[in-house]
């Protein structure tokens, strides 16, 4: 039976493809979000290639420069180039970003999808173990996971991944609770099909929506999660590049020189506008209905 | 009605619990033994050893979170280790600020976040919707350390008009509040304008333009009366976000607030007071929610029948809203 | 002309001479100057206690040295002046005599007596902060001679024992209030000896000080003081940029010029006795290769450090001890940057890949600092990790393989207790000369002989290299122009504001 679905299955899934595409490709804030996160990979993917392999090089008699041929941003308190350290910071914000992010869907989907599949008590358990790590502002909840467990990249992938983590949960679970009730979902339960493959096969996928949009919007916040950590001392240790470490090395000599934290600044809003732009475009291309 | 606010007070206790557990565990499987934090280097083995017997540190981790769980239900929510003052006392002196702080910034969030919404909505698709959604998502991607300094090296190191840190005067508050309050904004902006569009689109609308009506007064009369709801709604979640969540702000202006209290004692691992701390806002964070719904269930006669009825499937604009941003 | 502005001028000078202090002296030339009744000041951390003992930090001390009084006093000219105590002699040589001033009350006017002396002391050896500075003391064998007699027991001869009774972990409290009221609450709402008492303290904002009518000497020229708290260097400036603040503490130098150009305002700055070190574990095998040691040290190019480290306030040591102590000498001259031979040394060693733990505090001067450090350490291939945590935090006292950090005491055994065995913690010194010399060093009371042991001891730490100090800085404070009485001092908290008379703008 399922073999004689999946043609059809596909095909149909082919054309909302398409469909979503051209509705995406139709905003053009979306797009505009999407070619800055293309930008962002790309230069956390290839740094050393357009800014130069070494973020590190201090100069300290050439400190504090601007805006130069030499150095396009200008440089830091030691003589950093600025522009290096910022196209490597996004190398950092990225990958803890998106490790958080995926730590943070898997444990949160998992969550929601049998808190929704389930109901009852089940649900009401879950859901109250995700009341307790909402009921803890995000920020709290990070910076006391770092300093108990010291500020290594691992520890904020996982301090950034659990403050995510309840809104992924939250998502899916309400995206579940209107699928089960679908026909198609008890026609799945007649054929005897397990409650775990039911939820994968069939309550997942087309919940998805919902979690591919989190997904986005997940990634900004965690991007200003994480610089908000480093700003306060407790993000990423030295001399990785960090936006939010770069700003708060500057806040000494916000006055005579504010481009050391100009320049970053930029690049966190610049990542963080471009994931929401993006996500709010695929939640309106995803399903149009929700559009405003 | 109250039958409903008992429940969730109930719902409440629970999670409570397990926001103890999860800072009680926290700072208990974290490095380092409180004793060498308070007695330093040079305290013997000896009185170690009984600075742990008389604070219990040596009982099984269950003991020492149950002790911990019944002086706090009696409101004792243990001593400071640094000012060795009772953390509740700690908390009181800080509150007031962090309140008074979230309070200023839920003003500029409605009068900015309001105005602009009803803008987009009533002129939708023009270049001053299309502004002020750009400037909405602009507010909330920018870091709020990041604005807040943008904001001093402008209003005070460069016009001098605002003092950059300290709380004495009203004028302290400006730019603090303004930096919380943009963030919170875009959220009031967003729903403003989508639940002012939904409003117009009813038919009762349509209904009184056709009789004639003038514009501006269906707009305020009708179509506004009708969404602010919703946007009340959230403005009292972002309330109580700011009440939690201000804390890297009162840090860059200086403001001695809850947040800040909590950040440096979670520097030097002053437990009691971590704990105690996030505890009380936790507690009133989930109270402002519940505050929230209730309220949205008072004023709603459609919300109030399902909760009375307790069945219908509720689709609450709120709830969804806390859904996405994780309140 | 000339003759006549010659008499006009001794006779304004006569004039005044004979006006004496009762009568406000002729105005001719300025208008009426009208003194402020309020100075406010702002400084970087609000002190965490007022009580007596835990005078450990000068930021403690700042309002401690206002509201609280000691025996004796030492000024940055290193010599001692009474204040509690009127007269002290050394009986024998772990026995000290102290007289104590007639008629002194405290700010609740209770008289004060050797009691609240022989109180105060002992409890300094029940609290870790202060038990460190006074293992000397030997509470138990000091006594009372009469209401205004005490004898102090030593435990063994402690050549800085009266340096250690000018003030700070000694500073003198009311037995009979800290009993009534309990030592936590007294912590909070002291009843002191000094010119000024506690009048209200908002945590985390600011401390109002009143003029104690009680005060023994002369009274406090400004009636009431307020500290701000601000831990934010510019935000300081601006404070004083707004005018809210008449002084601030702890400028930095890239706002030097700007300070001096705010109207009304200057910097006043001066050497001081905070130096900043790099201290390597000894209890580490890391370290134990002396190569090792001295390669850590040339890597590091200290000139460039300093520079970029302190944006030109702070100067290159040229011993292991800041110039401003007692004893200083100049033992190594410039410092020698040769990252060729660091590698060549690591070679020798065979620790070619050597990695270790860097701690330091959170601040943002701290982590500059590390930053460099650990960058000249990777040009010679040594990988660093830096760890941060609070002062207050415990875990920040370590041990850890390697720390940056700073010192601010000004008699020569507080600044060498890092060597000391005993200090495991730090250095975690395992060199048994260095031991005795320390030792020897604090049974001394020989001036000149004392002189030639700390001259000893510099060459030796230089040479065993278990330290690279590098930096001493300078202390500097925006002054508003409209105080007056203010006379720098290196001692931060000895400022003599109880002098200061601010007039209105």
């Amino acid at each position: 039976m399922a073999e004689n679905e999946k043609p059809k299955a596909v095909l149909a899934r082919k054309s909302q493809l398409k469909d979503i595409i051209h509705r995406f490709m139709k905003n053009k804030a979306a797009v505009l979000g999407f070619v800055i996160i293309i930008v962002l990979v790309i230069c956390a993917l290839f740094p050393a290639q357009i800014a130069g392999p070494d973020y590190t090089e201090q100069n300290l008699r050439n400190r504090y420069q601007p805006s130069s041929s030499e150095h396009i941003l200008g440089t830091d308190e030691l003589g950093r180039d600025m522009f290096t350290r910022i196209v490597w910071g996004s190398r950092t914000s990225l990958t803890i970003g998106l490790a958080s992010i995926m730590l943070a869907c898997s444990l949160g989907v998992t969550i929601g999808l049998i808190a929704g599949y389930y109901g009852k008590t089940v649900d009401n358990i879950l859901m109250r173990i995700i009341d307790v790590l909402m009921a803890v502002p995000n920020v709290l909840l990070g910076i006391s996971i770092v300093a108990a467990l010291g500020n290594s990249t691992r520890v904020l992938v996982l301090a950034i991944g659990l403050g995510s983590m309840p809104a992924f949960a939250r998502v899916t679970r309400s995206a579940v609770i209107m699928v089960r009730e679908m026909e198609y979902i008890e026609a799945a339960r007649a054929t005897g099909a397990s409650d775990g493959r039911i939820m994968w096969k069939y309550i997942l996928p087309n919940s998805l929506a919902p979690i591919i949009v989190q997904v986005s919007m997940g990634l900004a916040t965690s991007i200003l999660t994480i610089s908000g950590l480093s700003f306060i001392g407790l993000g990423v240790p030295a001399p990785t590049p960090e936006w939010g470490s770069m700003l708060s090395s500057g806040r000494a000599v916000i006055r005579d020189y504010p481009h050391i934290i100009l320049y970053p600044g930029i690049a966190i809003m610049l990542s963080v506008f471009a994931f929401n732009l993006f996500g709010d475009g695929l939640r309106d291309a995803l399903d149009p209905r929700l559009k405003t | 009605m109250i039958k409903y606010i008992g429940r969730r007070l109930l719902m409440m206790i629970p999670v409570m619990l397990g926001v103890v557990l999860l800072v009680f565990s926290m700072m208990y499987f974290s490095p380092g033994n409180p004793e060498d934090y308070i007695l330093g280097d040079m305290a013997t083995i000896e009185d170690k050893e009984a600075f742990r017997e008389e604070h219990g540190l040596n009982d099984p981790f269950l003991v020492q979170y149950f002790n911990y769980l019944i002086h706090a239900l009696q409101g004792d929510l243990g001593t400071s280790y640094t000012t060795k003052l009772p953390v509740w006392d700690e908390i009181m002196e800080r509150f007031p600020t962090t309140f008074k702080l979230a309070v200023f910034s839920t003003f500029i969030a409605i009068v900015i976040g309001v105005s602009t919404g009803i803008i987009s909505a009533v002129k939708q698709y023009s270049i001053w919707d299309n502004i002020s959604r750009f400037i909405a998502i602009i507010g909330v991607s920018m870091p709020t350390f990041w604005e807040g300094l943008m904001l001093i090296i402008l209003f005070s190191v460069i016009l001098r008009w605002l003092p950059s840190s300290g709380f004495s005067t009203w004028r302290h508050w400006i730019l603090p509040a303004i930096t919380i309050g943009t963030h919170s904004a875009s959220s009031v902006m967003r729903m403003t304008r989508s639940s002012m569009l939904e409003a117009i689109r009813q038919d009762y609308i349509r209904t009184a333009m056709a009789k004639g009506q003038k514009y501006s007064v269906v707009i305020w009369k009708h179509a506004f009366r009708n969404a602010t709801i919703p946007v009340m709604t959230i403005i009292g979640l972002q309330f109580g976000r700011m009440l939690g969540g201000s804390a890297i702000s009162e840090i860059v202006f200086s403001i001695p607030g809850l947040g800040n209290l909590i950040i440096n004692a979670i520097k030097v691992k002053n437990a009691p007071l971590v704990q105690g701390g996030i505890l009380f806002m936790a507690v009133v964070m989930s109270l402002i929610n519940l505050l929230v719904d209730v309220l949205y269930a008072y004023v709603d006669p459609r919300i109030r029948s399902q909760y009375v009825s307790n069945k219908a499937k509720r689709k609450n604009p709120v709830a969804e809203e806390k859904a996405k941003e994780g309140v | 002309m000339k003759k006549f502005v010659a008499f006009a001028l001794t006779l304004i000078l006569v004039l005044t001479m004979l006006s004496g202090c009762n009568q406000p002296a002729p105005k001719v030339e300025e208008p009426a100057k009208v003194a402020k009744d309020t100075i406010t000041l702002v400084t970087d951390v609000e002190p965490d206690t007022l009580d007596p003992r835990r005078g450990n930090s000068v930021a403690n001390n700042i309002p401690m040295r206002l509201i609280h009084d000691s025996l004796m006093f030492m000024g940055d000219d290193n010599v001692f002046q009474p204040r509690l105590a009127t007269k002290w002699e050394f009986i024998d040589d772990t026995h000290i005599r102290f007289t104590l001033r007639e008629g002194v009350k405290f700010s609740n006017g209770d008289p004060f007596t050797s009691a609240d002396v022989l109180y105060s002391l002992a409890r300094t050896k029940l609290d870790s902060t202060s038990l460190s500075t006074m293992k000397w003391y030997d509470e138990v064998n000091s006594k009372a001679e009469g209401p205004l007699s005490v004898v102090l027991a030593m435990n063994y001869p402690y050549a800085p024992a009266l340096q250690v009774l000018c003030g700070g972990r000694t500073w003198i409290g009311s037995q009979k209030v800290m009993e009534a009221m309990g030592e936590e609450a007294y912590a909070r709402n002291p009843v002191g000896l000094g010119p000024y008492m506690l009048d209200k303290w908002t945590t985390g904002a600011s401390m109002e000080l009143k003029r104690n009518t009680n005060f023994w000497g002369e009274p406090a020229k400004t009636e009431k003081l307020v500290f701000k708290y601000s831990g934010e260097a510019t935000a300081r400036v601006i404070a004083m940029e707004t005018g809210e603040v008449d002084f601030a503490y702890y400028i930095n130098g890239s706002d030097i010029k700007r300070v001096n150009e705010i109207p009304g305002y200057h910097v006043e700055r001066g050497p001081s006795a905070k130096y900043y070190t790099i201290v390597l574990n000894m209890q580490n095998p890391k370290f134990a290769d002396e190569r090792v040691r001295y390669a850590l040290s040339y890597a590091i190019d200290l000139e460039a450090l300093v520079d970029a480290g302190f944006d030109g306030t702070a100067n290159v040591m040229s011993s292991i001890i800041p110039s401003t102590v007692e004893g200083w000498k100049d033992t190594y001259g410039k410092w020698e940057y040769n990252p060729e031979k660091a590698k060549a040394l690591l070679a020798e060693a065979g620790a070619t890949d050597l990695s270790f733990e860097l701690h330091i505090l959170p601040t943002a001067e701290f982590q500059k600092l590390a930053e460099i450090v650990q960058s000249f350490w990777a040009k010679v291939g040594v990988t660093v990790n830096i760890e941060q945590s609070a002062l207050a935090a415990r875990e920040a006292q370590g041990p850890w393989e390697a720390s940056i950090r700073n010192g601010n005491a000004t008699e020569i055994t507080g600044i060498l207790i890092i060597y000391d065995s005993l200090f495991a913690s730090r250095v975690g010194n395992n060199d048994d000369k260095l031991d005795e010399m320390l030792m020897q060093l604090q049974v001394t009371y020989d001036k000149a002989e004392r002189e030639k042991q700390i001259h000893a001891l510099q060459d030796y730490i230089y040479k065993i290299r278990f330290t690279i100090p590098f930096a001493e800085t300078d202390t500097i404070y925006g002054v508003g122009d409209h105080i007056e009485g203010y006379e720098f001092t290196y001692q931060i908290s000895n400022c003599n504001i109880p002098e200061w008379v601010a007039y209105k703008k």
